[in-house]
């Protein structure tokens, strides 16, 4: 930050906080808001707070992989009374059911799409609002019932559902099979019917926004990129969510009123009456995976956009090929639908079709490069700016590369025959979803965190919580990938149960210290992150010297969001432009008087 | 198919509706409709179904897609909206063919998978030839059920 | 490309201006999209059921009138849609001309058509349940295959049946329901021994699995008979030139064991009288010979006591033998009488309280067409036995699954005309709002275009 002086283009304008407020002006300002900058708060502070308990669930089963059956500190006593303290079975696959649930579920697709979607788009494009904002409130309110389901889970015979966040058929589809596939995975799957229900809410309201609601001179190709991220994201949402949905409920009909749609003849379990039958529980592994290979690009694609604005406005140079860019997320996208099935090269799938997803999913592998080679570009020759939200960027750019590589060999069905269900999967994904993601999203935090609230948060304690974390991710998850090559074993209480995996254990206790190291940095971060909302210095409008058109209006912005009408006469990405003495070129900032505005389709 | 359709002015909205539309019309689509449903019950009982059920539901979907084509043309106005249709219709059109298709292979087809023990579960039809099979030949052979 | 006018800072909430991608509204703009999303929801759904439907064993899967589904009653509800997609296209055409009035007409018409559409689908769906078609956990009336399982879940509902009968009986009812309980207690029993153990008995005896296999379908027939089954019935001939073997099968030793009795029963009569006979004469002797008989005395006597041991011998061994005749006797009894119920079970006769198989089916002379009269659930409702419809469950599944989330749209849009029509007049203004649960409606009708065939057709 200390490179970048703080902007002081425009006074500030506290939008709220008015000395005296009703109750009711209240809970329609904070709580039943239709404003979406309040909204994507709101989603903000509900993820952060899931991220919380998803970290918490993760140590534990990080603690039973360190040191197996041995007392679990400060609370095993008070949840294992039974058992001395100790963790059971049923209980370590109820952990990382409900880590992996409440970490894709309630954390990353909300933070992202929720969160900054809500926040940032009707900013970016130039618009007052969300299209409809009673839906848009909807959405959110839509994520409460979800939250309760699956707290609710938690207390439900057998603690929580453990059927895998995959919930594969029949552990799923018959109540009788587990302790919890009763009333806790029955709650599980009400929950995510919600939490889609929500997602579906959003995402016709963001495509109408982006569609319909971008400001005069704002054409698609001078959209930035985190837009173009929404924007795609909320079409494989559009597209891929009502599958799960319709089989979330035909899962649930089996499971309550017996219809048999995943379930062969006669399984029984636990002498349960047998089941009629006559479906295939292949079929809900088609129908997830059909929407949850597409979700886990919703994961990514906004946070792919993110990355590249704060790399741009860092590195004060254009994106490196903005249309190359806009394509190979549209690419992704619509390769991420038909490539589902290396999910399930071991699962008994047809042969031919295994052969069609393996080079399918190796096709995305180029898209995915073209992005990586843009952010280099971009960076090539940047006057970089080492600010939090740029070290936390280009973290997620090399995190990245790592968690797709690794998707590489994992593409190739006789490589995944080897591999699947241990712990390189488990490394490939934290790298995708922790190194990348979620290191975006802190870089995200940092970068809008002014916009938010009108203040900047600390960079040096940024600075310290970006290194720390960025270790013990490494610390954590890299050593799965050595786990997973010599076999271990996922989603197992205790590997070392085989002699082959005993040697491991070490491995594992310092994979344990670093994940605990990785959640107890968080603390910096959130100390920082309240600190500031109250005490962080003031900023004005444009603190980063950037371009796009949140950073015209007020910070934070009021109701309406403009006090001026944006016309737009550029894309995002002009820095360094020699029309212009400043290094940066704002998309509402007239063109000189003798030149005429750049061509609209943009000619990066 | 129409002009306008590059056009980004809302004005080209409010572009003579009332000259398409028209009640006849949609009473002519409405005539259509019941016709093509009519087409449809006689083929599932006709003798078409009877010799090759294959052809008559392949009419009987075709006859479901024109009916789909009228709806969506004329009752939803899609015969004069600009471009933007194809958009939102044809991908996930296409997409839902996707999906069926690979189901096919697993679900499908899952039969062919099936082993020993879950033949044995399995519903079967009427076995009468097995049994013709084992006992007297004084009984002539029945015909397969005719599979509906 | 579009340059507004510069509008000048306000203080508070400035009207801003867009630069629209599409020339309709927003709310159109959503709904399509939410249309299109509704799309992939219903290509789930129907995609899952043609590949469960054609993957289902071959020749399973139930037609039409197998499950009670009758084509013409849903050409009928298509047709009901078909109307009300013109009528609400007609409301639309109204509200543009900014007549209210008739637009509300039209609406309130389709609501009209709407709501017939969900009366014939109740009615439709009573149909299924009324005959156990429905899936339940963990297991409905219907049962995919008839097996052992299915056998003892007739005999379990039979048994639960008498056990209640029995209760109520108990409890003394008024003469009038305990003779209609009487009579049930006898259709219970009667199926109890001549449907249920005789076909457990012919399956346990039989180590041909084809006749198994017959035995089963045959069960499984009598209780719910499906047109495409009733080539079980040409079992039925087997069957009773089974049963009737068996009978004459038995005849003759029956008839061979009563003679055996009958003569025993005569040695065993003459032994007797000759041993009465003869302790008379030992007596006699005995008398006579007084306290000193003489040796030859002495020896007649014994010769005597001697014959007399002899009859007695042969009175015991013949009754022994009569009583080991009876004995078979009645066991051949038991099953002449066995066979005897079986064979008027199947044939019909003056002892039977229950509906013969025979009379389930008619052969008629057009060919290998065979009607199929009500089997025993029909004929006896309060009966309610597992029914055997194969691939039966995944058809009421998927069958339930479409059709239901079908209607629950259905009734979302009901809902939706409803509370447009109670909020006003149907202006030019609100021609919007009419196109849009138009597009809707017509999505629906869409859906249903196509479950038409692929349900009731295929
Ligand atoms: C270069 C692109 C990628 C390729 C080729 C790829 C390939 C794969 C393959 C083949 C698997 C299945 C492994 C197995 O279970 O045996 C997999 C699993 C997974 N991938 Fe990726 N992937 C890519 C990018 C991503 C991204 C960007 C994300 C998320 C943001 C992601 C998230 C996941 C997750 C969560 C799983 C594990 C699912 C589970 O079994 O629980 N992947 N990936
Ligand atoms: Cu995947």
């Amino acid at each position: 930050m200390s490179d970048i002086p703080l902007g002081t283009t425009a006074p500030v304008a506290v939008g709220h906080a008015k000395p005296s407020m009703g109750v009711g002006e209240f809970l329609s300002t904070y709580v039943f808001s239709r404003d979406h900058k309040v909204i994507g708060i709101q989603f903000l502070f509900s993820t952060l707070l899931w991220f919380l308990v998803g970290g918490l669930l993760a140590l534990g089963i990080r603690w039973q992989l360190a040191w197996p059956w041995s007392n679990m500190p400060i609370i095993g006593r008070m949840l294992f009374s039974a058992q001395g303290g100790q963790i059971s079975p049923e209980f370590y696959t109820m952990l990382f059911t409900m880590h992996a649930t409440v970490m894709i579920f309630f954390v990353i697709i909300p933070i992202l799409a929720g969160a900054f979607g809500n926040f940032l788009i009707p900013l970016m494009i130039g618009a007052d609002d969300m299209a409809f904002p009673t839906l848009n409130m909807l959405s959110y309110w839509f994520m409460w019932p979800a939250f309760i389901c699956i707290g609710l889970s938690f207390f439900a015979p057998g603690n929580g559902a453990a059927a895998g966040w995959t919930s594969y058929a029949p552990l799923s589809a018959i109540p009788e099979a587990a302790p919890s596939s009763g009333m806790a995975q029955t709650l599980w799957l009400l929950g995510i019917t919600f939490v889609g229900v929500s997602s579906m809410m959003g995402s016709v309201n963001y495509l109408t926004t982006i569609i319909q609601m971008r400001a005069p001179g704002m054409t698609m190709f001078r959209l930035p990129l985190t837009i173009w991220g929404m924007f795609i994201t909320a079409i494989l949402q559009a597209f891929a969510l009502p599958v799960l949905t319709a089989a979330g409920f035909m899962l649930l009909l089996d499971r309550t009123i017996g219809t048999g749609f995943f379930l062969p003849e006669m399984a029984t379990a636990n002498n349960a009456a047998p089941t009629s039958g006559g479906g295939q529980p292949l079929l809900w592994q088609h129908l997830f995976w059909f929407y949850s290979h597409p979700a886990v690009y919703i994961m990514i694609l906004p946070a792919m956009g993110m990355v590249s604005d704060m790399i741009s406005c860092f590195a004060r140079k254009p994106i490196f090929g903005y249309k190359p860019m806009v394509y190979s997320m549209s690419g992704i996208a619509g390769l991420g639908f038909i490539v589902w099935g290396h999910h399930m090269f071991v699962s008994g799938m047809n042969p031919a079709l295994g052969m069609t997803f393996m080079v399918s999913t190796m096709m995305i592998a180029l898209p995915s490069a073209v992005k990586t080679f843009n952010w280099l570009g971009t960076l090539w020759g940047g006057k970089i700016h080492y600010t939090t939200p740029m070290l936390f960027s280009i973290a997620f750019v090399s995190m990245f590369v790592i968690g797709g590589l690794s998707g590489i060999f994992m593409a190739a069905t006789p490589v995944d025959q080897m591999i699947h269900d241990t712990y390189y999967i488990v490394a490939h994904f934290h790298y995708v979803l922790f190194g990348g993601t979620a290191m975006g999203v802190f870089g995200a935090i940092y970068f809008w965190f002014p916009k938010m609230f009108g203040r900047m948060m600390n960079d040096s304690w940024g600075k310290v919580h970006f290194f720390l974390t960025f270790i013990f991710l490494n610390g954590t998850f890299f050593t799965m990938h050595v786990l997973g090559a010599v076999g271990f074993p996922r989603r197992l209480a205790d590997p070392y149960h085989y002699l082959t995996f005993a040697q491991l254990q070490p491995i594992n206790q310092f994979m344990t210290i670093s994940a605990i190291g990785m959640v107890t940095s968080q603390i910096i971060f959130a100390i920082n992150f309240f600190y500031s909302m109250f005490y962080g210095p003031r900023v004005g409008r444009n603190p980063w010297h950037a371009n796009s058109l949140e950073w015209m209006a007020p910070s934070p912005p009021g109701h309406g969001n403009f006090d001026f009408q944006p016309v737009v006469y550029r894309g995002p990405y002009e820095y360094g432009s020699p029309e212009t003495d400043d290094d940066y070129y704002p998309q509402t900032q007239p063109p000189p008087e003798d030149r005429e505005a750049s061509s609209d389709e943009g000619d990066h | 198919m129409n002009a306008h359709d590059v056009s980004t002015d809302v004005a080209s909205d409010a572009h003579g509706h009332e000259e398409h539309g028209g009640n006849a019309k949609y009473l002519a689509v409405f005539g259509a409709l019941v016709v093509l449903t009519a087409i449809s019950f006689f083929l599932a009982n006709s003798s078409v179904y009877e010799t090759s059920p294959v052809v008559a539901r392949a009419a009987m979907l075709a006859v479901s897609c024109a009916k789909a084509l009228l709806v969506m043309l004329f009752f939803m106005h899609l015969l004069w909206e600009a471009n933007w249709k194809y958009v939102l219709t044809i991908p996930a059109s296409l997409m839902s063919v996707f999906l069926v298709l690979m189901l096919v292979p697993d679900v499908g087809r899952r039969t062919e998978k099936y082993n020993l023990e879950r033949w044995r579960h399995a519903s079967e039809p009427a076995q009468i030839q097995h049994h013709q099979a084992g006992h007297g030949a004084d009984e002539e052979p029945h015909e397969t059920p005719d599979e509906h | 490309m579009a340059t507004a006018a510069h509008e000048h800072e306000h203080h508070g909430h400035i009207r801003l201006e867009y630069q629209p991608a599409l020339p309709i509204p927003n709310g159109k703009v959503c709904l399509w999209l939410f249309l299109s999303t509704e799309i992939m929801f219903f290509a789930a759904l129907i995609g899952a059921y043609i590949v469960l439907r054609f993957g289902a064993p071959a020749g399973t899967w139930p037609g039409p009138h197998d499950v009670h589904v009758i084509e013409t009653v849903g050409a009928i509800n298509t047709f009901v849609l078909i109307c009300s997609s013109v009528t609400i296209v007609l409301a639309l055409e109204a509200a543009k001309q900014n007549k209210s009035g008739l637009a509300r007409m039209f609406l309130f018409l389709t609501l009209a058509l709407g709501t017939l559409f969900l009366g014939i689908k109740a009615f439709e769906y009573k149909s299924k349940f009324d005959h156990g078609i429905y899936p339940k956990r963990p297991h409905s009336l219907v049962y995919d295959k008839a097996d052992m399982y299915y056998l003892q879940a007739v005999r379990q509902r039979l048994q639960d049946h008498r056990a209640s009968i029995e209760k109520e009986l108990a409890a003394k009812p008024a003469k009038q329901k305990a003779e209609v309980l009487r009579q049930r207690l006898d259709v219970v029993d009667h199926l109890l021994t001549h449907y249920v153990a005789w076909t457990e008995r012919q399956i346990a005896q039989s180590d041909d699995a084809a006749w198994r296999f017959a035995q089963f379908d045959m069960f499984a027939f009598y209780i719910y008979p499906l047109a495409r089954n009733a080539a079980a019935t040409s079992y039925l001939e087997e069957d009773l030139r089974v049963v009737k073997e068996e009978l004459q099968k038995l005849a003759a030793p029956m008839a061979k064991l009563q003679s055996e009795i009958e003569k025993q029963k005569k040695e065993a009569e003459e032994a007797g009288a000759r041993v009465e006979a003869l302790q008379e004469q030992i007596e006699e002797a005995k008398k006579k010979a007084g306290d000193n008989p003489s040796d030859e005395q002495k020896t007649a006597i014994t010769k005597l006591e001697e014959e007399l041991a002899a009859a007695t011998k042969q009175q015991t061994e013949a009754t022994a033998a009569m009583k080991k005749a009876s004995t078979e006797l009645q066991g051949l009894q038991v099953q002449h009488k066995a066979a005897e119920g079986r064979r008027q079970l199947i044939e019909g006769g003056s002892d039977s309280p229950v509906p013969s198989l025979k009379s389930l089916v008619e052969v008629d002379d057009s060919g290998p067409h065979v009607k199929v009269h009500g089997g025993l659930n029909e004929h006896f409702p309060w009966l309610k036995l597992p029914i055997h419809i194969p691939s039966g469950n995944m058809w009421a599944s998927t069958y339930f699954l479409l059709t239901g989330f079908h209607a629950m749209h259905v009734a979302v849009g009901l809902l939706v005309f409803v509370i447009v029509l109670l909020t006003g007049p149907l202006n030019r203004s609100r021609a919007n709002v009419v196109e849009n649960i138009g597009l809707y409606w017509h999505f629906v009708d869409l859906v249903w275009i196509f479950l038409f065939p692929l349900l009731y057709l295929f």
